[in-house]
């Protein structure tokens, strides 16, 4: 955009300034004794949607807040691009906040509450009836502009406050559990709307929840967070097929989590009810076997095939898919399978047929 | 609200109350306000002969003056102290509250006698003034400084009370909101605490105002005889110069300027946005 002057009067690292992507370093954050960040660095790329994913007290919404400005790290930095901003409070850090609750001004109407930023920028009427217009569009709610907050449904209510935090153009977007506050159907539909929106718009965006499954819609890469520490960073895809720790791979789906044996440094082997079973591709280091449920596959009992056999202790139909518990030995095994071929009952001896690959995870 | 008729009786015993100590005498002075000059019953004579007596008129408007400086002062010290109140926490919280409703509980005659000496002649605050080398500090008691100053004392905390849970209904979430988007704190005052709290102000001032009608107290000790406000007057009329009549004309046109300062609230409160 071509307002940059005056963008820059009011906030010293306006949005329009050259931002490079986003980098934390060695962010460290405690409340007294009690550690809320142990160490946690890590940077994204320009227009990237990274989604910090873990579970409450995991130390997520602390990354967010000192990202925000909310909250000085003990030490580390944080850059917008090659700027450094950690001193810089929120009302000068240019950033954009969608909160869970939307914080919605609710004596402002939809168009007062987007225009509310580029006001505070002393931007001229015209250009603030132009922005609002734009983004209005974008986010297809120009027959509410009129409209109080509180005659809004919260899927509109979440698109005004997107629309406010995006009409600033800012250095990075930041989403504090943006759905917790809508029923799971339409928080499903909103996921989709906003990765499309998002698409489309390609900010810096860092998103805050504890649901794998949001994590996985709207991360152009998941960072698991666990206990103040970043467990570990990737697609969705890399996450799911090759997590490299015991949390991420229990975190993130379903895991069937195994002991390993074998060479100390590339383990070969995992025990499963007393048997050893060979592994033909050992993936990762670690000292555990990560297998999804849906990789492993059952037969009908085969002298001649697998070694490994169990019987199905339960079955459980739902609906695109059964899910089995299948006992070998004293261990247990969960198995997906889709659900149109055959069933096995409770009772049923089964042999069981594991992947080839299988990651390790520590 | 919709009420199950077979508990109304649950109010009759408030309701006997109310007849008995508020519309019986109120009805009685309204009614009584109505005798004319030569005694006939009813006539309008009273009304028109203290309306257009310059001094009446004057000790009318300046009630009303000395009111709308009482609330306006009140309103300036109440909404930091709510504020502050809302904010605080723990300790601080409860020492606040204290020290708000205190005042509340020492009766109002004692804490009116209380200014009376520290305004006096010769007492602390003329003590302090010459010590700083003012050889002439202005008289302070028996002013409408000393009156207004009593009022105060007596109605800010029902400002506060009334603010305070207005404040403490702003979702501290638009705040962040607010700075985000680049907004100082002046900024966020004006545009979010100040309209979001409108309803609270307006009830904290008209209640406010409409007490400070009725001041009868502060008037009476700290403005001396030389400060006539409408309560003052109602009494001398009545229990001075025990002219009935008078004193009740006086006590309804007092009750109808509430009235209508009260009857403004609902138009005054109203917020287009909290209507669905």
């Amino acid at each position: 955009m071509s307002r940059v002057t005056s963008q820059q009067l009011d906030s010293p690292v306006g949005a329009d300034a050259e931002a490079a992507g986003l980098t934390a370093e060695g962010l460290a954050k405690s409340y007294g004794d009690v550690v809320a960040i142990r160490e946690i660095s890590v940077s994204m790329s320009n227009g990237e949607t990274l989604v910090l994913l873990g579970p409450s007290g995991s130390g997520k919404t602390t990354l967010l807040r000192i990202i925000a400005g909310l909250e000085r790290p003990d030490s580390g930095r944080v850059l917008f691009g090659s700027r450094d901003v950690t001193a810089i409070p929120l009302r000068h850090r240019g950033v954009g906040m969608v909160f869970q609750s939307y914080a919605l001004f609710p004596h402002m109407t939809v168009r007062e509450n987007i225009a509310y930023g580029l006001q505070t920028r002393k931007w001229s009427k015209t250009d603030i009836a132009e922005a609002v217009e734009t983004i209005l569009q974008l986010v297809d709610l120009k027959t509410k502009e009129d409209s109080w907050p509180g005659q809004l449904s919260g899927g509109q209510q979440q698109r005004v406050a997107l629309a406010r935090a995006l009409v600033i153009n800012p250095a990075v977007l930041l989403l504090d559990e943006p759905f917790g506050a809508l029923d799971l159907r339409l928080r499903q539909r909103m996921q989709f709307e906003m990765r499309d929106l998002l698409n489309r718009i390609r900010p810096n965006a860092i998103h805050v929840t504890h649901d794998q499954e949001e994590a996985m819609v709207m991360g152009d890469r998941i960072a698991v967070i666990n206990a103040g520490a970043i467990e570990q960073i990737g697609t969705a895809t890399e996450l799911y097929d090759s997590p490299t720790t015991h949390f991420v791979a229990s975190f993130l789906g379903e895991a069937n989590l195994l002991p390993a044996t074998g060479e100390q440094a590339t383990p070969d082997r995992l025990t499963i009810g007393g048997i050893a079973v060979a592994v033909t591709k050992p993936v990762g280091f670690g000292t555990t076997f990560c297998i999804r449920p849906e990789r492993i596959t059952l037969d009908a009992p085969d002298p001649a095939g697998s070694p490994l056999t169990g019987s199905v202790v339960s079955a459980t139909f739902l609906g695109g898919e059964i899910e089995y518990d299948v006992a070998c030995g004293a261990d247990h095994l969960r198995v997906r399978t889709p659900s149109p071929v055959t069933r096995y009952q409770v009772g049923d001896t089964v042999s069981v047929q594991l992947p080839s690959e299988i990651p390790l995870v520590r | 609200m919709r009420v199950n008729r077979r508990q109304l009786w649950l109010v009759v015993p408030a309701a006997i109350v109310m007849i008995a100590v508020f519309v019986f005498p109120v009805g009685t002075i309204m009614l009584q306000s109505l005798t004319g000059e030569a005694g006939n019953w009813p006539s309008i004579d009273r009304f028109v002969t203290l309306l257009s007596d310059p001094f009446i008129q004057g000790v009318f408007l300046r009630t009303i003056m000395l009111g709308l400086i009482c609330t306006a002062i009140c309103l300036i010290i109440g909404l930091p102290l709510a504020s502050a109140y809302v904010r605080a926490t723990g300790f601080w919280k409860t020492a606040i509250l204290f020290s708000v409703i205190a005042p509340l509980l020492i009766n109002h005659v004692v804490r009116t006698y209380g200014w009376s000496v520290i305004l006096a002649k010769s007492g602390v605050i003329d003590q302090i003034l010459r010590a700083i080398g003012i050889s002439e500090p202005p008289t302070l008691i028996y002013t409408d400084f000393a009156v207004v100053v009593g009022m105060v004392n007596v109605f800010t905390p029902f400002m506060v009370l009334t603010l305070a849970p207005a404040l403490s209904r702003i979702d501290y979430r638009l705040y962040s909101a607010a700075s985000s988007l680049g907004a100082g704190q002046l900024r966020q005052f004006r545009t979010l605490t100040l309209p979001l709290i409108r309803p609270g102000i307006v009830v904290g001032c008209v209640l406010v105002f409409s007490l400070s009608q009725g001041a009868f107290i502060a008037p009476l000790m700290l403005g001396g005889s030389g400060v006539q406000l409408t309560a003052t007057l109602v009494y001398t009329d009545a229990m001075v110069l025990y002219n009935w009549p008078q004193a009740t004309a006086v006590a309804v046109i007092l009750l109808i300027v509430v009235l209508l300062v009260v009857s403004f609230q609902s138009t005054l409160a109203r917020t287009k946005w909290s209507e669905k």
